[in-house]
């Protein structure tokens, strides 16, 4: 064999060959398996809105079949979908914005951002779930906050995130900082005036509008603060229509 | 040709396997692939998951390094093994996002960087490059399971220690553990998880004391000076 393994030729061309094949291989892997992947996005998010009004937590959520949790959550759960001035927009089903997504592409225009909002009634209860989402350190985060009757108290918060750094930015996915939002009762709005929700360190000095913010982890703390000042002015602007 | 063809599993070749295992640990003898040891041993399933994670990939790049062997141009061999491991990390990435998306969330980033784990290129770099498929393929299982091994035993530590549970199974009783109890207000328990055993850094001082009885069972092992 005249082959020489190591002239520019053959280098070149088994370097093509090899990460052609390897290409091959990954993008059909992951055209087969989208559908499996894409149904447990879903279902994990349809488990977070079920578990920010406050249904069942996470973890029992989690024990529940697929089939079971998309039944419950038809079942529990009503859809909206509002504009920047809170008006309704018809025709858009709420659960299929995926939000991370809206919120990118309407980055620079809020005015032209789609605003879902998933209700929960039972008999002397009711509960407003709103969709959220932000930048951490790495990459997006995001969330669903649950206000109650009132339509300003938080009564469950439920973050997650894409690539946050583990062991610090990533608790934002964990009970105890979400544990921090419902512990004391968190007011969205002060008096008339909105506040969104604060992440500070250092002590609070207004208990009903800040959260302690996660040592070691600044920019993903500011991101959920300024995620959550955004999140709910249209919906306020929305009810306030609604209520007058 | 005259020489008798190899068997495979010779006791030559059962050596690559044993010594793994025990003598040339990868975690404990050579130290390395230690950073996903210390971060993703909190439970016993995600231990395992990211062994078996680690034992496809390093079986696979083994054997198709090995099986390239003659063919890899020398200048790019390592970017080569680079792509061939990265290819094989993908794959089980997806796969797990597909088929066990709650554990693929808890090991999050540690199984891509599974590319980066030491055991797996230097087993490329030093083993596969200059053997046949089939001692490569014993020598990547050998690997794979003093890995594995290590991690299940820190594992197994961290969650009953730390969490009260054998692979999310209570074994210690709520009601042991301090608690208040809401309709008395009092304080009921006697038992404490040890909140240390889910921190990463305690996982080295259990890779350490691996590393101590190993060396006290065979003295051999320790270095002189």
């Amino acid at each position: 064999m005249a082959v020489n393994k190591n002239s520019t030729g053959y280098t070149f061309g088994f370097a093509i060959l090899l990460v052609v094949v390897c290409g091959v291989i990954l993008a059909s892997l992951a055209k087969i398996l989208k559908d499996k992947q894409q149904a447990n996005i879903a279902n994990e998010k349809r488990q977070f809105i079920l578990s920010a009004a406050g249904y069942a937590s996470m973890d029992t959520l989690k024990t529940y079949e697929m089939s079971e949790i998309e039944e419950l959550f038809n079942k529990t759960i009503q859809q909206n979908v509002y504009d920047f001035n809170g008006k309704p927009i018809a025709g858009v089903e709420a659960f299929s914005i995926d939000i991370v997504k809206e919120y990118k592409a309407t980055k620079d225009s809020p005015k032209t951002r789609k605003y879902p909002v998933f209700s929960y009634k039972n008999e002397n209860d009711e509960k407003y779930i709103i969709p959220m989402a932000g930048n951490g350190l790495w990459g997006p985060i995001w969330g669903f906050c649950a206000l109650g009757k009132d339509k300003n108290t938080i009564e469950g918060i439920v973050f997650d995130h894409k690539s946050e750094t583990p062991g610090l930015g990533a608790k934002i996915a964990e009970k105890p900082f979400q544990d921090l939002f419902t512990l004391t009762p968190k007011m969205v709005m002060k008096g008339e005036k909105y506040m969104g929700l604060k992440v500070v360190k250092g002590g609070l000095k207004d208990p009903d509008h800040q959260i302690d913010a996660i040592a070691g982890a600044t920019i993903t703390s500011n991101g959920v603060g300024a995620m959550m000042k955004t999140a709910f002015l249209p919906y306020m602007k929305a009810w306030k229509k609604v209520n007058n | 040709m005259s020489a008798k063809r190899e068997s495979l599993f010779s006791k030559k070749n059962m050596k690559l396997i044993k010594d793994p295992l025990n003598d040339s640990n990868p975690i404990s003898i050579q130290v390395l692939g230690i950073c996903s040891a210390l971060a993703i041993t909190i439970m016993l399933e995600n231990a395992f998951v990211m062994s078996m994670s680690v034992l496809f990939v390093l079986i696979m790049a083994n054997v198709v390094v090995s099986l390239l062997r003659n063919l890899i141009p020398d200048k790019i061999r390592i970017i080569v093994q680079l792509v061939i491991v990265a290819t094989l990390v993908i794959t089980v990435d997806q796969v797990l996002k597909a088929y066990v998306y709650e554990v693929s969330k808890q090991l999050s980033v540690f199984v891509g960087l599974i590319i980066t784990n030491c055991i797996i290129m230097g087993r490329l770099e030093a083993f596969a490059l200059g053997n046949k498929p089939g001692p490569s393929f014993l020598d990547a299982i050998g690997n794979a399971f003093g890995y594995t091994w290590i991690l299940l035993v820190v594992g197994f530590v961290r969650e009953v220690f730390g969490s009260g549970s054998i692979w999310g199974i209570k074994i210690i009783p709520d009601d042991w553990v301090y608690h208040i109890n809401p309709d008395t207000g009092l304080t009921e328990g006697f038992y404490e998880h040890n909140g240390l055993m889910l921190l990463s850094p305690i996982a080295l001082f259990l890779v350490a004391a691996v590393i101590w009885a190993q060396r006290s069972k065979n003295r051999k092992l320790i270095e002189e000076n």
